[in-house]
């Protein structure tokens, strides 16, 4: 009777059933979690990496595309994870034999699984909330093609697939290859065939439940008593050879060779699966590439394309990321390390051995690969359409390599097999998304990119011994964090070594510009600017109509005549200020015109019209540089002029040109306090332009006695030119540093008034302040430059801030020459132009 | 069971071998490409043919005068400012007015008072132009440059300068005036050889441009019935120079190269600038790159070494080799974005050529009805006033198209874009030639 006290503890009929379940539920818990924080936190750092990089054209996307990815990524894990593991430790055998129901057992599992893709779901879409807040993802163009339902369906269908597939095989990397074949094959199957959202449900509902009946009854077995295994040689099966002892007798004798057939034995079935994976891949994307060739109809031929690369792709980055973690992981499994370790086996040997053949396989999957994608091109004949078909193919080649590097890094650190396997994908992305960040951001040469993808495999031939020894302690993760903040640190040294020593402004200099830009930075900036009349043909006698041109798309003649682009975006004066302005109405005049005015009455009302708006400004307000009004002006005051050069100067011709005289001087003042660099420039260029008038012999008498004193004063008055430099200096500055022009929040490169500063340091983009107020600084110092010398120097480091040659500042400007390229707001200071006109006072 | 272990070692071996002897092939390969284009940047330094910016500067400047470049400049410049008279654009020749279909003098014109005022304004302009012609040719002007990111305005302005001219002569025919009209269509072609920087392709496209612009307002005049033996001997002496086919197709590939050269460090900046930072495009070009697209320019240029007959045709089949969808790589993506120009410079090569011919017919047709008192039966009777076979010919060698009517004499070639022989049929000849047709269909009074 004593005995019966104790009984009741080992019979199932018993036992606490609910006890049971809570523990069971426990246990799968502590399992489920280190995946699901893993996931998480590898998911939050990918999204980090690729927001911090602004100039990213994808960037809007990401968030959505990492929304599903974590819970297809958990759902297609998790099996072998509960399963695979426990079938690894040889516990789930041990639990088989407990007193509890193998329902239960299962049935936990599942529903665990199960709870855990709810959760990983629930925390994607909190961190779409976060990170696509941040990236403006949820306007309607990103999520209007998204179909959520459609997604979960699929992320519940790979779970139970995957769980049916763990339970199926004793090998969870077996099982794990069936997974992805077996979905894939469902993907491409469905969509090739299923053009229906409804129909598509359905069949991910058909095909789950079933999956689940199969897993249902698969796990069961497994959990069966089963009869002892007969060890007969003669009927060797497919699942007796991957079963095989890996300890090989043909191994024992050379041991580097040994060494090469070991791994390749024990590894056997990922290989075959991976060479698999790999010749799917290819041959997928060839085929179809066939196939897009022969088909003629061309909506077929779009449907075939555009099954290829996605697939085709996707499968062959898993089978690289699982290539690099059967590196060491298969050594993992079972221990099995701890057998070379016992012997003495040199870690160069093991690290050696371990590489070659997964390295081997990655050469000829690249050399077939270049084979593959070769043919594609040339049956496709796309080469004509893609012309820089080689250097993706070179590109995709490197990736293979980047991808490779980092999983067999990371097969060293995770201890267990199915984790690894399960973290490779995602980890295969990480290097991508920083040298993404490195190369945008951080400005990292290419070079040095491509130097530290060797360095996952330092760090794992370092610390090779260290691994086979199982010792895993600190100084195995010190030394392993080292390699990593190296890896992370040598893209950056260019940037912190900019960040470092680039130059700041001194605290002087800077207070000089927060007083002026105190003065002028809020001052409204709605200077009037002036309108021409577009001329009014007979073909269309609609209102005064006036075009509005933006700038650098106006009818400039410079791009057509340029061979190509022009350089930086700027071609001098053509390229500036071109706008014409807001419709011209002028209704007084309107009813004036006739219906086909001659030449001489359409000047006589824009010339009318370019007064009546000056005449609505004091003198002392700022004009808008108003290209092509004073265009039109300083044309007719030189055609006028090259009149009476001809004929003499008769009444009618001087009245008309002192008349565009007075205009033009007029505008030149007001442009002139124009708070902006732009502005500056072009009251440079008009100001040369008058320069030229006043040298002209018999100027003085052609100009009118205002006029002359007028010109003659606004020209001579350098202190005013310097200041209004300095004023618009100070204003752009003020708008650069808080990112209030246009162009510096469109467009990610550092810019003065418009003006794109180079960046011929890498790196400067991201102290992008400090530069910008530099380069300030340094047209702040030729702007108050006092002698030749002074100006010299300051000239020259104004052309190293703009690396541009010297001999393109102090420039003299050319009227209406679009040629003449401006690439600094500097260009014309202090050129002949402005020597003649300081010296007219 | 050794040897077979020994073998697994070595197949395992076996592709990281073949990396390291494909590496090293590459890494010779480079070194020899490297020596090679060293050499023959020497050669193009010795024979003073440019090899980059600097060097085409220099290039530029030893072949042009500076001589002229003031006054051109101003002419550029006041050119430059005539297009915004008010009603230029509305006029013919300088903005995008069209001329009367029957333009004849004292005929019906309702633009002309605007036409007159117009150049009675642009006068100084045209005197300028006259002065400038003066001057040595081809002209220098301030260029940057910087590949093919060079801006060419002054090329661009010059055409402005061409519109007055062909206004000014229209109009001067239209008054009978047609010792100014000579003299406008010859400083046309003053003009032309100011600009004619003929080592760069766009450079001669435009020459030519403004060349065939003064054979249509010579086939324009012959409607017009004014001209006298004298003055048509002018003219024709103006168009007589057969095209230099081999010459030009060689001259273009002397700054071709340069500018494609030049371009070549900064071929990022000729891209659209969402794909410039693209790390593609941001690889360095390897000497190999450099050397197989120089020698793809050269490939091209030496098509001209069999002279002129089939040079199209070579032209074609070089290029075809260089683009070829089995060519893959760099040399391919960075032929591939600067090449096209050369297809179009052998096709535009052929069609000025016939086009000069027609005119040079054209001319002789109206000098024979001058000198004997009727129009020739045939085009052979031309042998007459000096024309050999060839030049009532198109380049395959068709004779021109020829026919009277009662108040009309029609010479046509063919419309290069609808057809690519001459038409045996006759052309609607109740009408003059249209403004779109001149450069192919003449009608002589």
């Amino acid at each position: 009777m004593e005995r019966m006290d104790y009984e009741p503890v080992l019979t199932e009929a018993t036992m606490d059933r609910s006890l049971v379940l809570r523990r069971l539920c426990w246990k799968e818990y502590r399992q489920l979690l280190p995946l699901i924080v893993m996931l998480a936190v590898m998911g939050l750092l990918l999204q980090c990496l690729l927001l911090l990089n602004r100039s990213n054209d994808q960037l809007p996307m990401l968030p959505i595309y990492f929304f599903f990815g974590l819970p297809g990524l958990y759902a297609a894990g998790v099996g072998a994870l509960l399963v695979g593991q426990e079938k690894e430790n040889r516990t789930l055998y041990w639990m088989a034999s407990l007193p509890i129901q193998k329902q239960d057992l299962v049935g936990i599992k599942f529903l665990a699984g199960f709870a855990g893709l709810i959760a990983v779901w629930i925390i994607s879409f909190v961190m779409l909330l976060v990170t696509g807040g941040l990236s403006n993802v949820f306007g309607p163009i990103y999520f209007k093609d998204i179909d959520l339902p459609h997604a979960v369906l699929y992320s519940v269908f790979l779970l139970v697939l995957g769980f049916a597939t763990a339970w199926g095989f004793r090998s969870t990397f077996v099982g794990l290859l069936v997974l992805v074949g077996v979905a894939l094959t469902y993907t491409v199957g469905t969509n090739t065939f299923l053009s229906s959202d409804i129909l598509n449900a359905l069949t991910l509902i058909v095909a789950s439940a079933v999956s689940l009946g199969v897993g249902w009854v698969v796990a069961l077995q497994s959990l069966s008593p089963t009869s002892p295994p007969t060890f007969s040689t003669v009927n060797a099966s497919m699942s007796s050879y991957f079963e095989r002892t890996v300890v090989d007798p043909r191994a024992i004798h050379t041991p580097w060779s040994a060494l090469v057939w070991q791994f390749a034995l024990q590894n056997r079935a990922m290989l075959l699966g991976i060479s698999a994976m790999f010749l799917i891949s290819l041959s997928s994307s060839f085929f179809v590439f066939v196939a897009h060739n022969l088909v003629t109809n061309p909506q077929a031929s779009a449907h075939i394309e555009n099954l290829v690369p996605i697939p085709a792709i996707l499968i062959a980055f898993i089978a690289i990321s699982w290539l690099g973690t059967i590196v060491f992981q298969s050594d993992n499994l079972y221990r099995r390390i701890r057998f070379l370790a016992d012997r003495g086996i040199a870690p160069i040997a093991v690290w050696k051995t371990r590489q070659i053949v997964p390295l081997g396989m990655l050469i000829m999957g690249a050399i077939a690969f270049v084979l593959a994608a070769g043919g594609n091109l040339i049956l496709y004949k796309a080469v004509n359409v893609w012309p820089n078909a080689g250097m993706l193919v070179l590109a995709a080649i490197g990736c293979m390599w980047v991808i490779y590097s980092i999983t067999q890094w990371m097969s060293q650190v995770v201890r267990s097999p199915i984790i690894a396997a399960i973290l490779a994908p995602v980890l295969g992305i990480l290097p991508f998304a920083y040298g993404n960040l490195a190369w945008e951001v951080l400005e990292a040469p290419i070079w040095l990119l491509a130097m530290v993808t060797t360095i996952p495999m330092i760090a794992t031939y370092r610390m090779t011994q260290h691994w086979m020894d199982g010792r895993m302690g600190k100084r195995f993760w010190l030394e392993h964090a080292g390699w990593l903040a190296l890896t992370l640190l040598i893209p950056a040294t260019p940037f912190l070594v900019v960040w470092a020593t680039y130059p700041s402004m001194p605290a002087k200099e800077w207070s000089e510009f927060e007083t002026e830009m105190k003065k002028h930075a809020s001052v409204k900036r709605s200077p009037l600017e002036i309108t021409l009349l577009a001329p009014r043909s007979n073909k269309n006698d609609s209102e005064f109509e006036a075009e509005i041109v933006e700038p650098g798309t106006a009818p400039l003649e410079g791009g057509e005549a340029a061979m190509g682009a022009s350089p930086g975006g700027m071609a001098g004066l053509g390229d500036v200020e071109m706008r014409i302005g807001a419709t011209g109405e002028d209704p007084e005049d309107k009813d004036q015109l006739p219906l086909n005015p001659t030449l001489e009455e359409e000047r006589s009302l824009q010339l009318d019209f370019i007064e009546r708006q000056l005449s609505w400004v004091a003198d002392t307000q700022p004009i808008s540089s108003s290209y092509m009004a004073t265009k039109r002006l300083m044309g007719d005051a030189m055609l006028t002029r090259l009149r009476m050069d001809d004929d003499g100067n008769s009444d009618e011709l001087l009245k008309r040109y002192q008349r565009d005289l007075r205009n033009v001087i007029r505008i030149i003042r007001g442009v002139r306090l124009m708070r902006d660099l732009r502005a500056q420039q072009i009251a440079d260029q008009y100001e040369a332009w008058l320069v030229q008038e006043v040298q002209r012999e018999g100027a003085k008498f052609r100009f009118g006695e205002e006029n002359w004193s007028d010109a003659t004063a606004q020209l001579s008055d350098k202190d005013s030119r310097r200041t209004s430099r300095f004023r618009a200096l100070s204003v752009d500055l003020h708008d650069a540093i808080r990112g209030v022009s246009q162009r510096a929040r469109t467009r990610p490169e550092h810019t003065l008034g418009n003006y794109a500063i180079p960046t011929n340091k890498s790196g400067t983009r991201l102290i992008s302040s400090r530069h910008v107020a530099t380069v300030a600084w340094h047209l702040k110092q030729l702007i108050n430059a006092s002698d030749e010398i002074a100006r010299r120097k300051a000239m020259e480091t104004v052309a190293r801030d703009w690396d541009t040659p010297i001999s393109k500042l102090g420039q003299t400007a050319t009227p209406f020459a679009t040629f003449q390229a401006l690439a600094t707001p500097s260009s014309l200071w202090y050129g002949e132009w402005e020597k003649q006109a300081d010296a007219l006072k | 069971m050794r040897q077979k272990l020994k073998w697994i070692g070595l197949v395992s071996l076996l592709p990281i071998g073949a990396l390291v002897v494909f590496l090293a092939y590459v890494a010779y390969q480079e070194t020899i490409a490297s020596a090679d284009l060293e050499r023959k940047l020497d050669e193009m330094r010795e024979a003073g043919e440019p090899f980059d910016n600097a060097s085409m500067a220099i290039y530029f400047e030893k072949h042009t005068r500076k001589e002229g470049t003031e006054a051109w400049g101003e002419v550029l410049a006041m050119s430059n400012v005539s297009r915004d008279l008010p009603v230029a654009s509305d006029l013919p020749s300088v903005g995008t007015g069209k001329y009367p279909q029957d333009l004849r003098v004292g005929s019906d014109w309702p633009d002309e008072p605007r036409v007159a005022e117009y150049l009675n304004e642009v006068r100084p302009i045209l005197k300028r132009i006259h002065l400038a012609s003066e001057f040595p040719k081809p002209v220098w002007m301030p260029l940057h440059f910087d590949g093919f990111g060079t801006l060419l305005q002054p090329i661009q302005d010059c055409r402005l300068a061409v519109g007055i001219l062909d206004l000014d002569a229209a109009h001067a025919l239209y008054h009978n005036d047609s010792e100014r009209a000579l003299k406008d269509l010859i400083a046309m072609r003053s003009v032309a050889d100011a600009f004619d920087w003929s080592w760069w392709a766009v450079a001669q496209y435009t020459t030519w441009s403004i060349q065939g612009w003064q054979r249509t307002s010579i086939n324009r005049s012959l409607a017009m019935d004014v001209w006298n033996e004298e003055q048509l001997a002018k003219l024709s002496a103006e168009v007589d120079k057969p095209l230099d086919i081999v010459h030009a197709w060689k001259a273009s590939y002397v700054g071709q190269i340069g500018m494609f050269l030049g371009s070549l460090d900064n071929v990022v900046e000729l891209l659209p600038r969402e794909q410039q930072k693209n790390p593609l495009w941001n690889l360095p070009i390897l000497p190999s790159t450099r050397l197989a697209c120089l020698r793809g320019h050269e490939a091209l240029k030496q098509c001209a070494d069999q002279g002129e007959d089939g040079l199209m045709k070579r032209a074609k089949t070089t290029f075809a080799s260089l683009t070829d969808g089995n060519s893959l790589g760099l040399t391919r993506m960075y032929l591939g974005m600067l090449l096209p120009f050369d297809a179009l410079l052998a096709v535009n090569l052929d069609r000025q050529e016939t086009a000069r011919r027609l005119t040079l017919t054209s001319l002789a047709v109206k000098r024979f009805q001058l000198k004997h008192k009727r129009w020739p039966n045939n085009l052979t009777e031309l042998a007459d006033v000096g024309l050999v076979s060839q030049d009532w010919t198109t380049t395959s060698s068709e004779v021109f198209g020829y026919h009277v009517t009662e108040d009309l004499v029609f010479v046509w070639s063919f419309d290069p874009i609808n057809a690519k022989s001459v038409s045996k049929s006759k052309p609607v000849f109740q009408l003059l030639a249209g403004d779109d047709e001149l450069n192919y269909l003449v009608s002589i009074r």
